[in-house]
């Protein structure tokens, strides 16, 4: 492409759009590419005195119609979107609940099996038992010793293993692991929604109430062969 | 001179009104949308039929483009820009996406009938079809001199397919300035160059042109 001429084009076009010149002021200005620039000022004038496209009114007032329609749709949805804002505050709400219910009531279960002190009462009065998945590995290390001690014991038939509690333990040890399972999913639906407040707590929950039961004596009436 | 400096001065008075209107738009208010799409319609419009060449289908695609710019006024930040420049980059989008969906099945359709070289099956799905031209009673594809009274050289050319073979910059500059209406220093603020870009881009797509005419 010629670069001189582009050059002379861009000016005339310049100056004709800005009024300073027209075209035969351009084509006189540059008399040696008048013949060369002239066809192309022609066009351009051309282009530019053709006439634009009119919208049609009826097309006009329909588009209209559909963005009104459309600002109604979104009010609509955004009164409507205020419920789902609400619902994941309750959503978290009742899985803090059931997640407290849940591990209050495997550590009562616990302490209650054995016969020990009232953890569910104490799990109960402290609360903030949220971060299970640090509680239940507490209570799965806690629980397991006991677990395979209290077998041993049950197998030699070991009667007054109340001295230490832990022959007395095996039925709670065996539900620790369980109960710690279950405490573990809870409370990783529980962290899911964010609530990951009193770890420590739980935790030490947890932990107090599997030594709780496992220090307590165990009632005579469990069958030794309970115990796998 | 003169002009730019009235530009400039126009620009000055546009931006706090704009500013306000885009507030207001953000709100949602009917009165705010209406206001925005009785003073730009007529642009977009324009715009898209250069772009489609079919009326109809342009006044869809223009009605397309106010309705995507109320789904997207919340991420939209006024920086002192015409709003038109931010309509116009919806509108090159929903041309594009037309274009897509309705090229691309025809391409489809013609690829499966014929053996063709790429550049034959692009040529022919930009021709209308038979049945359109009947149903209509005109070919669609139309020269500018079918809608007014160009100048004689305007007439031999057939713009769709002048204004497809050129490169995007110049296509849309000359769609701009010639077929929307705007002035110079308007296409240079809503495809954000500067004006005399603008100047450059229109004296290439003229050349341009001038050489299909030979």
């Amino acid at each position: 492409m010629d670069k001189k001429l582009r050059k002379i084009l861009t000016e005339c076009i310049r100056d004709i759009e800005t009024g300073a010149r027209d075209v035969d002021g351009c084509l006189e200005r540059h008399p040696d590419r008048a013949a060369e620039l002239r066809p192309h000022l022609e066009l351009w004038s051309g282009l530019d005195a053709a006439s634009m496209a009119r919208p049609n009114f009826a097309g006009q007032q329909r588009g209209h119609q559909r963005l009104l329609a459309a600002i109604t749709d979104l009010q609509k949805r955004g009164e409507r979107r205020m419920i789902p804002f609400l619902t994941p505050a309750l959503a978290k709400a009742a899985a803090v609940l059931a997640g407290v219910v849940l591990l209050a009531g495997g550590a009562a279960g616990a302490s209650a099996a054995l016969g020990g002190p009232d953890v569910g009462g104490q799990v109960l009065s402290t609360m903030g038992i949220n971060h299970a998945p640090d509680a239940a590995q507490n209570g799965k290390d806690h629980a397991n010793p006991n677990a395979f001690e209290g077998s041993d014991n049950a197998g030699q038939g070991i009667d007054n293993a109340s001295e230490t509690g832990r022959e007395h333990a095996n039925p709670n040890a065996l539900d620790g692991p369980e109960n710690a399972d279950d405490h573990d999913a809870d409370a990783n639906d529980a962290s899911d929604d964010g609530l990951n407040t009193a770890n420590d707590r739980a935790a030490d929950q947890a932990e107090d109430g599997l030594n709780t039961a496992g220090d307590a004596g165990a009632p005579d009436d469990v069958p030794p062969d309970s115990v796998p | 001179m003169n002009e730019q400096v009235a530009s400039v001065e126009a620009a000055t008075h546009v931006q706090p009104y704009e500013a306000d209107l885009v507030g207001r738009a953000k709100e949602r208010s009917p009165e705010a949308w209406t206001e925005i799409y009785n003073t730009h319609y007529a642009a977009i419009f324009r715009y898209a039929k250069a772009r489609v060449f079919d009326e109809t289908t342009a006044e869809d695609l223009a009605s397309s483009v106010f309705v995507g710019a109320l789904k997207g006024i919340d991420s939209y930040r006024y920086r002192g820009r015409p709003l038109l420049a931010w309509l116009y980059r919806i509108a090159r989008n929903v041309v594009a996406s037309h274009q897509r969906e309705v090229l691309a099945p025809r391409g489809e359709e013609l690829k499966e009938g014929l053996d063709l070289p790429r550049r034959v099956i692009w040529h022919l799905i930009r021709r209308p079809r038979r049945d359109e031209v009947q149903a209509t009673g005109r070919d669609p594809i139309e020269t500018i001199s079918g809608e007014g009274d160009p100048a004689m050289m305007v007439d031999r050319l057939d713009l769709r397919d002048a204004l497809a073979k050129l490169p995007t910059n110049q296509r849309e500059v000359v769609i701009l300035r010639f077929l929307v209406g705007l002035s110079a220093q308007e296409v240079a603020a809503v495809v954000g160059k500067g004006t005399a870009a603008i100047y450059s881009l229109q004296a290439r797509a003229i050349l341009a042109l001038r050489e299909r005419l030979k």
